[in-house]
């Protein structure tokens, strides 16, 4: 996989700066289960990569930056991985990622769409 | 000023007759209400699939103008955070317009008696949104329940698990962080104001209850045990989600 050079900026950008102060480690189960901290985690993205099913098992939630004393976007990096890891528009990074792009094709399917209320005004 | 409301998936999928209780209870307001069944496709931009979600939410974007609407109240935080993010229209959610507007009158204080204390699991995706955080307990607390706090709320609080599309990528860890959540919480009694939320901390090991389900169902009492949710159940979801439809469509 080759990431895009913005992916590689931002995990470039937390493994230089976390200063593995521990707080975004407390309560975060997906950062307990995969790195000691953030710097770590990210230095292992850029040397030698890391496992599709990392980035996919953030949260997103943004507790992490909302603890870092410098306010560092983990998810961010996260997500742009995922957006790299995409980019093959044929084949999904992770298999059980298709009941997403089957629940999304039905969501938007005009069988469970629609409007009221339309010609009021 | 012409109001639209929107359910978002996981409500629609986990219960039409709270669709229905909300249209109901808007309409009284707003009249001419207009009502959308759409998906923002933020699942599509949570797994990396920017293009196909740009698509999808251009896609809602052309619904809301079809409809005329001028403000967008919407339930799920994660549409209401996608929207606020592509700022395409002019969005509210629908708990800061219900403390605005008030409960109607026989449910205020209704569960004066009763002696639960509820833990607000507060959505992620709304963590900057105090007036959200401050509406919610608004509501909660004009029905006459208590509260407790934690460590963990408002801007400081946590994905149910489900977040980021984890549910679906990491099951197991989802659990985990589901259960965690649970066990963060001070009381047995956890509500929530978005449907897949609910279902997270009832898959915790939780006793779970939507904000809607306090408003407009029965009032819970110490030893109650919470209802089953459908999203831990597909195609009861499914079929849901098309009543849910069917609701919205004769709105």
């Amino acid at each position: 996989m080759v990431y895009s050079q913005k992916t590689i900026d931002m995990a470039q950008l937390i493994a230089d700066n976390c200063t593995q102060c521990g707080r975004c480690m407390k309560d975060c189960v997906f950062l307990q289960q995969y790195c000691a901290n953030p710097k770590e985690l990210f230095e292992q993205f850029l040397t030698s990569g890391l496992p599709t099913i990392v980035p996919y098992s953030c949260q997103l939630c943004g507790h992490c930056t909302v603890v870092c004393p410098l306010r560092l976007e983990l998810g961010q990096a996260f997500l742009a991985m995922r957006q790299d890891l995409c980019r093959d528009q044929k084949k999904l990074p992770l298999k059980q990622l298709r009941s997403v792009t089957m629940h999304q094709r039905l969501s938007a399917s005009r069988l469970f769409s629609s409007i009221s209320g339309r010609h009021s005004r | 000023m012409k109001y639209g409301f929107m359910a978002g998936c996981s409500l629609s999928s986990a219960s039409p007759k709270n669709v229905a209780n909300i249209i109901a209870y808007l309409k009284h307001y707003y009249p001419d209400l207009a009502v959308i069944q759409a998906c923002c496709g933020k699942p599509r931009r949570m797994i990396g699939q920017e293009a196909a979600f740009q698509k999808q939410f251009a896609s809602l974007t052309d619904m809301v103008h079809e409809a005329g609407i001028d403000e967008l109240l919407v339930a799920c935080q994660g549409c209401l955070k996608t929207m606020t993010d592509q700022n395409q229209f002019k969005m509210g959610s629908l708990w800061v317009k219900m403390a605005e507007l008030g409960l109607p009158k026989a449910y205020l204080n209704k569960a004066k008696d009763s002696q639960v204390v509820f833990s607000i699991q507060d959505s992620c995706p709304t963590k900057d949104r105090t007036d959200i955080h401050e509406a919610v307990r608004y509501l909660i607390h004009s029905l006459g329940y208590a509260t407790k706090e934690t460590r963990l709320s408002g801007k400081n609080t946590l994905c149910c698990g489900m977040g980021g599309m984890c549910g679906v990528s990491n099951p197991p860890l989802a659990k985990t962080a589901a259960t965690k959540r649970v066990h963060d919480f001070k009381t047995d009694y956890i509500v929530t104001y978005c449907a897949s939320c609910t279902a997270a901390m009832i898959l915790g090991g939780g006793r779970s209850w939507h904000l809607l389900d306090l408003i407009f169902g029965d009032v819970v009492q110490l030893g109650d045990t919470c209802p089953d949710t459908a999203l831990h159940h597909p195609l009861t979801a499914w079929a849901n989600r098309y009543r849910s439809k069917q609701i919205v469509a004769k709105a």
